[in-house]
């Protein structure tokens, strides 16, 4: 047999041949073990698609989660960031209403990291054991004269 | 048509194993390495019958196997000329056969020969499955053997017989 795949024309040459001369008779258990791969192999091929259909589906609820919680957060956050008063709203022209909400919304984070930091303070004044800061002022008053307090 | 051949894959088998295998055999001149690559060969023809087109099955098949053979000898490193059926001495008949049978007759013999060199408990799990064609649950009432034990000895029986089918060149084949 030459290197390489043989011609179409040299494998019915080879089918003739063998059939006229060389056929033999395939052992009897072959077809058996032939049926049973093929099962095997339909069955492998059932349980990836299963599972296939199964991630799939994991995965749409898994983004339907996120979606859903990413917008009652989102709600929730608008709901306590900015209040609305109702009766304020009749009353007010729309500059007064913006005016309003950016005031309430930036009043809101101010209080919020002003609280942070005071925390903050707290727990560095406690490692590093300084002084408070209501000393320190009264000392830096004492140096520089009264200072208008904020 | 191709919804047909995959329903009656069994049918295909039926038609034309007994070619596939004479062909694989032909080319490779291994017995068991003749019955893996007939078993590849209808498996990847199952799983091709979608790109089939339909026309000229026994040439489709045909050529799966033929190919199969030579991916086989390039990987195994041989080369080996298919058998010349006029050069097999044993098929200058004695009895007069038709050349066919001969040639069939020839290739059975080596076989019973090969099973028949094993040691026991081989030997004779050997003989009765693959020359007798005798089922698993049948050698083991015959030897009185359990089942698991004869499908075991199979195993191994066969495993012996391919290094015999590998290590000892086919009668006939004398230029390799």
């Amino acid at each position: 047999m030459e290197q390489g795949y043989i011609t179409d024309q040299e494998l019915l040459n080879l089918i003739e041949d063998v059939e006229e001369h060389a056929m033999l008779k395939a052992p009897g258990y072959l077809k058996q073990q032939m049926l049973q791969e093929i099962r095997q192999m339909e069955q492998s091929q059932k349980t990836t698609a299963v599972k296939n259909v199964r991630h799939h589906i994991r995965k749409q609820m898994i983004l339907y989660e996120i979606k859903t919680i990413s917008g009652i957060a989102a709600a929730l956050i608008i709901l306590f960031l900015m209040p609305i008063s109702a009766q304020n709203q009749q009353n007010m022209t729309k500059e007064e209403y913006y005016a309003q909400q950016e005031q309430s919304a930036t009043s809101g984070l101010n209080k919020v990291t002003e609280g942070i930091m005071e925390h903050v303070n707290i727990i560095t004044d406690r490692v590093w054991n300084l002084p408070k800061k209501q000393d320190v002022l009264e000392n830096d008053n004492q140096k520089q004269g009264p200072m208008k307090e904020e | 048509m191709k919804w047909s051949l995959k329903v009656n894959i069994s049918a295909l088998i039926d038609q034309y194993q007994n070619l596939i295998f004479s062909i694989c055999y032909r080319t490779i001149g291994d017995y068991f390495a003749a019955e893996d690559l007939t078993q590849d060969t209808f498996l990847s023809a199952y799983r091709s019958l979608d790109t089939f087109d339909g026309e000229n099955e026994k040439a489709w098949l045909c050529r799966i196997a033929v190919n199969k053979c030579t991916d086989y000898l390039k990987s195994a490193k041989r080369r080996q000329e298919p058998m010349d059926i006029a050069d097999m001495p044993e098929l200058q008949s004695k009895e007069g056969l038709p050349e066919q049978e001969a040639y069939e007759k020839v290739v059975r013999n080596t076989l019973l020969t090969y099973c028949q060199s094993l040691k026991s408990p081989y030997g004779e799990v050997a003989v009765l499955y693959f020359h007798e064609e005798n089922s698993p649950e049948e050698i083991a009432i015959k030897l009185h053997r359990k089942l698991k034990t004869v499908q075991t000895q199979i195993y191994r029986a066969r495993s012996m017989l391919q290094a015999l089918y590998r290590k000892e060149e086919p009668k006939w084949n004398k230029d390799t």
